[in-house]
């Protein structure tokens, strides 16, 4: 099942590339779709099987499937159905208005590629395979980044290959310094970088070594996630890509980046305790949410606020990471969902905005509610939980990783935290009333986005209610067993206490 | 075990020089200039990598030889010549810090180096390998220093690979080598990278009519 599920895109990507060849570009977004929704169930097979039964290990242990890495490769491949629905109507409509002068193919071709390499980060359970794959993520998607080809997007394209691939580098270092202080360990015991068995000798790594391996990792890896100041690349990344793109790298390229510095933290920690990974995790977080902060309150283009705001999001994930204890890993990965679901809405209606105004400038986007009455409404509901407004998911997580924080006894961090996303809150709806809500601009025409545009914003907006109400139980179990994954303890701690803190 | 020790003291040597001849990138200015360095460099890491296959559990050494010479010796340098050749390009012009300062610099990031893995890390694993340990960090500084210094799109690349230089030296001497297939697939990613910044570069030079990075600049805020 899991060979299929990884052969899948790359069959999907080959025949995308005889469309080319014939021009067919109806076809190859029919096979997308068709492959996209196809991985997607397998992937949510795979993970109620891999919590009943334990993990998948294959090809010695060159592909490792846990909870952990099955939570990430759903969410992968849930974002990437969404983005394949919304990519229909938004791909048509921007060729259609010869916004793109390449053929649809090239697009669909990409983007299979692009899924298999996230897939891979998520499926793999050693730590070079992770390394290699998040690479490819980088080498794949700068084309998409640069897909328009026009000077900015090429310039942001640019921006993106050198900063991420330099980050990568540190990133290799890291791993290499890794490896290294398992060399310690003796040979017949010691893995190939593999992480499982990595985890297991742990605590026989040379301290110092790890420490600085860390820092490389948390550098490489960090660049890759957006947290600051490494972030550089992602304002510019994600405005200049198509909005199916931005969707993609907003709500699953920086996780998986994440995800992989995971992996590292997971090992680091049962060799040096949680205190020094968590305070270097929460610094970055802390510095990324800050500045995300400013930069939100003066946007002027929508999906620039996007990005801003995605920056948020990844260091509150971190800060989560670092507040540490149960609740603060449990809150930061029912974030990396939330924020996932919420920031791809978010990139969808933005597009279908800016499509029907023939700009991202918010000044010029007004009266989206009347003029497109459910692109509208996903806008307001969209923002309203970004914002962080109960009873919306994001919400809930955000609260959990601040009781975490308060809880932690890191007070004045945790202040920080909240101001922030107090102002966060203001800078956001600020600007989407206005758009939703001012009178609308002469000469544009009422009449909503295409029909599979609406249907993706849909279903994303069925879990972002269904999430601000309730945790189901088998994501609850999904996401005990990830934590106890992280801490390297049996976790019976669910989700009452957090139901209790309401 | 006395062979060992001279392949040990051979390493160490070829170390040295490839620090040095990174050293001599800072003073660069001809890029066709700077290309060849690089591929000497990458000719001592061959080198490097062929004595160390000699030490223990490092056999499969000798295949990363091979790929060393054909990834980063002949592939990727040609692809750089092919670049300069095509763009007509020759020099770098008024890079960020001078070319009178940019040696200087390098020489406090070796020094950098040096404290750190003496201070810091403070290992005692025998003097090759700290030596080496230093030395790649200082490779890896430099490198860093040269691509965020430099305002051709091919100086940054060449800057790069130099860092990614360091990383496989670093890699083979202390650790003996990655798995092969881990290091398989990072020279298959090092290569592509290489292939589509070049893509990468012909289009900006397309659309801003110059490969000079400091045009890139509309994108702020």
């Amino acid at each position: 099942m899991l060979k299929l599920l990884l052969a899948l895109p790359l069959i999907t990507g080959s025949l995308c590339l005889l469309c080319l060849l014939v021009k067919k570009g109806r076809v190859a977004e029919f096979l997308n779709l068709l492959s996209v929704g196809l991985c997607f169930v397998i992937s949510i097979l795979l993970l109620s099987d891999i919590t009943r039964s334990g993990p998948r290990c294959d090809f010695n242990g060159l592909i490792y499937v846990d909870t952990l890495g099955g939570f990430f490769l759903c969410l992968t491949l849930m974002v990437s159905l969404a983005v394949s629905i919304y990519s229909i109507s938004y791909m048509r409509q921007a060729v259609e208005k010869a916004e793109i002068d390449k053929h649809l193919c090239h697009y669909y071709l990409l983007l299979n590629f692009f899924i298999f390499t996230m897939m891979l980060v998520t499926t793999t359970g050693n730590l070079g395979v992770i390394w290699i794959s998040i690479e490819g993520t980088t080498l794949v998607s700068a084309f998409l980044v640069g897909f328009y080809n026009e000077k900015n997007s090429l310039e942001a394209a640019w921006k993106y290959l050198i900063i991420c691939t330099v980050g990568i580098t540190f990133a290799l270092f890291g791993t290499v310094l890794f490896y290294y202080a398992s060399l310690h360990i003796p040979f017949e015991l010691r893995s190939t970088l593999n992480w499982f068995e990595m985890t297991r000798f742990a605590d026989r790594l040379d301290p110092r070594l790890t420490k600085l391996a860390f820092v490389f990792i948390l550098l490489g890896y960090g660049t890759k996630a957006g947290l600051a100041p490494m972030h550089t690349w992602l304002p510019d990344a994600h405005s200049q890509a198509p909005t199916p793109m931005s969707a993609l790298l907003s709500g699953v390229l920086l996780k998986c980046s994440f995800y992989g510095m995971l992996r590292f933290y997971i090992i680091a920690s049962k060799c040096l305790g949680t205190a020094y990974l968590n305070n270097l995790l929460l610094t970055f977080g802390v510095i990324s949410l800050v500045i995300a902060t400013f930069f939100i309150l003066i946007q002027k283009d929508i999906k620039r606020l996007l990005a801003y705001s995605s920056l948020e999001n990844m260091g509150i994930i971190a800060a989560g990471v670092g507040f540490g204890g149960l609740l603060g890993i449990y809150g930061a990965l029912l974030h990396v969902l939330n924020h996932a679901l919420v920031k791809s809405l978010m990139f969808f209606v933005s597009g279908s905005l800016s499509l029907k105004y023939h700009t991202k400038s918010m000044k010029d986007v007004r009266g989206a509610i009347g003029i497109m009455p459910i692109t509208g409404t996903g806008l307001l509901l969209g923002s309203f939980a970004l914002a962080g407004v109960p009873p919306f998911n994001m919400f809930m997580s955000e609260i959990a990783i601040l009781s975490a924080g308060f809880s932690s006894g890191k007070v004045l961090v945790s202040c920080i935290f909240l101001v922030s996303l107090v102002i966060v809150f203001a800078g956001i709806l600020r600007h989407t009333t206005a758009m939703a809500f001012n009178p609308p601009p002469q000469g544009v025409e009422r009449g909503e986005a295409g029909t599979w545009a609406i249907l993706a914003c849909l279903l994303l907006l069925g879990p972002i209610i269904l999430l601000g109400v309730c945790i189901p139980d088998f994501l609850d179990n999904i996401l005990s067993q990830s934590v106890s994954i992280i801490i390297g303890e049996k976790v019976s701690w669910t989700k009452e206490s957090l139901t209790l803190m309401k | 075990m006395e062979g060992l020790i001279k392949e040990a003291y051979l390493i160490d040597k070829l170390a040295v020089c490839m620090l040095g001849v990174v050293m001599l990138m800072s003073l660069c200015s001809r890029l066709v200039t700077l290309v060849y360095v690089y591929a000497f460099q990458s000719l001592l890491l061959a080198a490097i990598a062929f004595f160390a296959s000699y030490t223990p559990h490092a056999h499969h050494l000798i295949w990363m030889v091979y790929l060393i010479v054909i990834v980063k010796v002949v592939v990727i340098p040609y692809v750089f010549l092919r670049i300069i050749e095509t763009l007509t390009i020759k020099k770098e012009v008024e890079p960020y810090v001078s070319q009178l300062a940019s040696p200087l610099v390098a020489s406090g990031l070796v020094i950098l180096a040096y404290y750190s893995q003496q201070y810091v890390l403070q290992l005692h694993e025998g003097v090759v390998f700290s030596h080496c340990l230093s030395i790649s960090i200082a490779v890896i500084l430099i490198g860093f220093f040269l691509m965020i210094t430099r305002k051709k799109a091919v100086t940054q690349m060449v800057g790069l690979m130099t860092m990614e230089n360091g990383v496989f030296l670093c890699a083979m001497v202390l650790t003996s080598g990655m798995p092969m297939i881990i290091e398989l697939g990072v020279s298959f990613d090092v290569l592509m990278g290489i292939l589509i910044m070049g893509i990468f570069v012909f289009r900006i030079r397309e659309t801003f009519a110059s490969i000079d990075t400091s045009k890139l600049n509309s994108l702020r805020g």
